[in-house]
C-alpha cells in the first residue's frame, strides 16, 4: 500500500509539488499525465526517497523501498558496463538470483555489449528489464514508452497488464495518452504541482478531451496556418 | 601548495624506490589520458579550427606535463623526461573513447561494477604493471617486481574513488552496514584475485622475498577499505583535498589506518542511511530533515 498525504516539494523558491494526496493499491495500474515540468518525475523521486519532501508518504510493508522498482527517465548507465552486468547488479542488489538472462531477454538486447553504446530505446528496455527482474511489488515507470519502437511498446503494455494480474502496484507516466488509457485503471492529471483531475476508465475520454482543451487552447489558431 | 605537495610526494617516492621515475611516467601518462577523451576532443575540434585545436591540445598537454618533466629532470631521469615529453606530444593526437565498441573481457563480471569497469578503463596500465613485473623477473630485480605489485594495488584503489550516481546505491535492499560489508568483501576479493598472479610470480622467482609478501596485500586491503569508506562518507560528492590527504596518510603512515578506518566507517553510515531508505526510516518527515 502506498499513500501520499499533502506532499509538497520545492527547489529553492520554486514550488513543484503543492499538496499531492493519493492512494495507490496493489493490483492496479495508475497513470500520471502532465505537461513537461508538471512535476511527474519529482513526484516519483519523492516516492522513491531519492528526494526530500514535506508531507507524508505511508508505505506498507515496512521494507516497501526494498520492493520498489524505479525506471527513471534518464537511465544513468555507467560507462564500460555491459547490459548483462547491469542486469546482474540490479538483481543481486535485491538479492534475486537470476542466471538465465538470455532466456529472459525478451527485448533481444545485445547483453554482452556496453550498455552505454545502446540506442536510447535499447537503454530504456534494458533499464525496464532490470526493474522487472528485480521481482518488485511496486513499480514506478517514468516514461516507459519513450524512444521505444512500436513492437516493444506492445510488449511493454502487455507486461504492465501482466503485472496488474500478479497483484503489483504500477505507477506510469507518459506523454502519450493512448498508451495510458490502454493500460491504466486510474489516471491522474498533474498540473501546476497538483492532481487537478482523476479519472477511471469510464471517464478517460472526458479526461483526454479536457487535456486537449487546456493544452491546445487557441495555440493552433494562433499559428495562422494557411 | 599543490606544487609543494606534488614535488614533496615525488621526492618521497624517489627516496623509497629506485623505480620512482617509472611511476612518475605512468602517472603523467594517466593524467594526459584524461585530456584525450573522445567526447572532449570531438567538442574541441568542432568548436575550433584545426590549427587552433592542435595548438590547444599541445599547449594543455605541455602545461599538464611540465611538473612531471621538471620532477624527472630534477631527479636526474633525463631519458624518462624525454620519453614523457614524446608521450605528451603523441597523446595530443589521440582520442580515447570512453565507451569503445569492443567489450574487454574481465574476471570481475560476477559482482559488478567497480572492478569490471576499472579493469576496462585502465587495462593498459595493468599491462604496464605486468610489463614491469616481467622486467623485474628478467633482470632478477626483486624491487622492481614488488614495485609492479604496489603500482597495481594503487591503480586498483582508483577503481573505487569515483562516486557512482545515487541510484546505484538506492537499488540495494540493505542496511548501511550490510551495504558496506558487501562492498568491502567484493572489493577485497577482487583485489586479491587481481594481485594473486603478481604475488605468485614474485614468490616463485624470489622465494626470499620475506615480509613484503605478507604485509603488501594486507596494507593494500586496508587502504582499499579506507578508499571505499571515505567515498561513502562524502557520497555522492567527489573526494576533496582532506580526503585525498587522508588517503595519502593511510598509504604512507600505516598505523594511522587504525584510526582512519573506524572514523570514516562511522561517517559513512549516516550518509548511506539517507541513500538506502529501508526498513529503519519509515519516518519520512525525519528523512526530509536529514536530506
Amino acid at each position: 500500500m502506498l499513500e501520499l498525504k499533502n506532499l509538497h516539494k520545492s527547489f529553492g523558491s520554486q514550488s513543484v509539488l503543492k499538496g499531492i494526496s493519493a492512494s495507490f493499491k496493489p493490483g492496479r495500474v495508475y497513470g500520471i499525465v502532465g505537461e513537461n515540468g508538471a512535476g511527474k518525475t519529482t513526484l516519483f523521486r519523492c516516492i522513491a526517497d531519492l528526494l526530500s519532501f514535506e508531507g507524508e508518504i505511508l508505505k506498507e510493508p515496512a521494507d516497501f523501498n526494498h520492493h520498489l522498482g524505479f525506471l527513471q527517465t534518464n537511465n544513468l548507465l555507467l560507462p564500460m558496463m555491459t547490459g548483462r552486468e547491469y542486469l546482474r547488479l540490479l538483481t543481486r542488489a535485491r538479492h534475486q538470483t537470476v542466471d538465465d538472462f538470455d532466456q529472459r531477454n525478451v527485448f533481444d538486447l545485445p547483453l554482452d555489449e556496453y550498455a552505454r553504446n545502446y540506442s536510447t530505446g535499447m537503454q530504456k528496455k534494458l533499464a525496464l528489464l532490470g526493474v522487472l527482474l528485480q521481482g518488485n511489488q511496486c513499480l514506478i515507470l517514468d516514461e516507459p514508452f519513450n524512444g521505444v519502437d512500436i513492437q516493444s511498446n506492445i510488449i511493454i503494455a502487455e507486461i504492465i497488464r501482466e503485472l496488474r494480474r500478479m497483484g503489483k502496484t504500477v505507477l506510469i507516466s507518459s506523454h502519450i495518452f493512448s498508451t495510458l488509457s490502454d493500460t491504466c485503471d486510474e489516471i491522474h492529471l498533474l498540473r501546476d504541482g497538483r492532481f487537478v483531475k482523476s479519472a477511471g476508465p469510464a471517464d478517460f475520454a472526458d479526461l483526454e478531451r479536457e487535456m486537449i482543451r487546456v493544452t491546445v487552447g487557441d495555440r493552433v489558431a494562433r499559428l495562422g496556418l494557411m | 601548495m599543490a606544487v609543494v605537495l606534488f614535488f614533496g610526494a615525488g621526492s618521497q617516492l624517489y627516496t623509497r624506490t629506485g623505480f620512482a621515475g617509472y611511476g612518475v611516467l605512468v602517472m603523467g601518462t594517466w593524467v594526459l589520458s584524461l585530456l584525450s577523451k573522445r567526447e572532449r576532443n570531438d567538442f574541441l575540434s568542432i568548436t575550433f579550427r584545426w590549427p587552433v585545436y592542435r595548438k590547444i591540445r599541445l599547449v594543455e598537454n605541455g602545461i599538464i606535463l611540465l611538473p612531471f618533466v621538471l620532477l624527472l629532470l630534477f631527479e636526474g631521469d633525463w631519458a624518462l623526461a624525454l620519453v614523457q615529453g614524446v608521450v605528451g606530444v603523441a597523446m595530443s593526437f589521440l582520442r580515447i573513447s570512453s565507451s569503445p565498441t569492443y567489450t574487454i573481457p574481465t574476471p570481475f563480471g560476477a559482482y559488478p561494477f567497480e572492478a569490471a569497469i576499472g579493469f576496462r578503463r585502465f587495462w593498459w596500465l595493468i599491462g604496464g604493471a605486468i610489463f614491469l613485473l616481467v622486467m623485474g623477473v628478467r633482470a632478477d630485480n626483486m624491487e622492481l617486481a614488488i614495485f609492479s605489485y604496489g603500482g597495481l594495488m594503487l591503480l586498483y584503489l582508483m577503481f573505487y574513488q569515483e562516486p557512482e550516481p545515487p541510484f546505484y546505491v538506492w537499488i540495494h535492499a540493505n542496511t548501511p552496514q550490510q551495504f558496506l560489508v558487501h562492498k568491502l568483501t567484493v572489493a577485497a576479493g577482487y583485489q586479491f584475485l587481481l594481485g594473486v598472479p603478481f604475488l605468485a610470480t614474485i614468490l616463485y622467482f624470489f622465494p626470499g622475498v620475506g615480509w613484503p609478501l605478507l604485509i603488501g596485500p594486507a596494507v593494500a586491503a586496508l587502504n582499499l577499505a579506507l578508499t571505499i569508506l571515505i567515498k561513502y562518507s562524502n557520497f555522492p560528492h567527489p573526494l576533496n583535498i582532506i580526503h585525498s590527504l587522508a588517503l595519502m596518510a593511510g598509504l604512507i603512515l600505516w598505523p594511522l589506518l587504525l584510526f582512519l578506518l573506524p572514523y570514516y566507517y562511522q561517517r559513512a553510515l549516516p550518509i548511506l542511511a539517507i541513500h538506502l531508505p529501508g526498513v529503519d526510516d519509515q519516518d519520512h518527515t525525519t528523512l526530509s530533515k536529514l536530506s
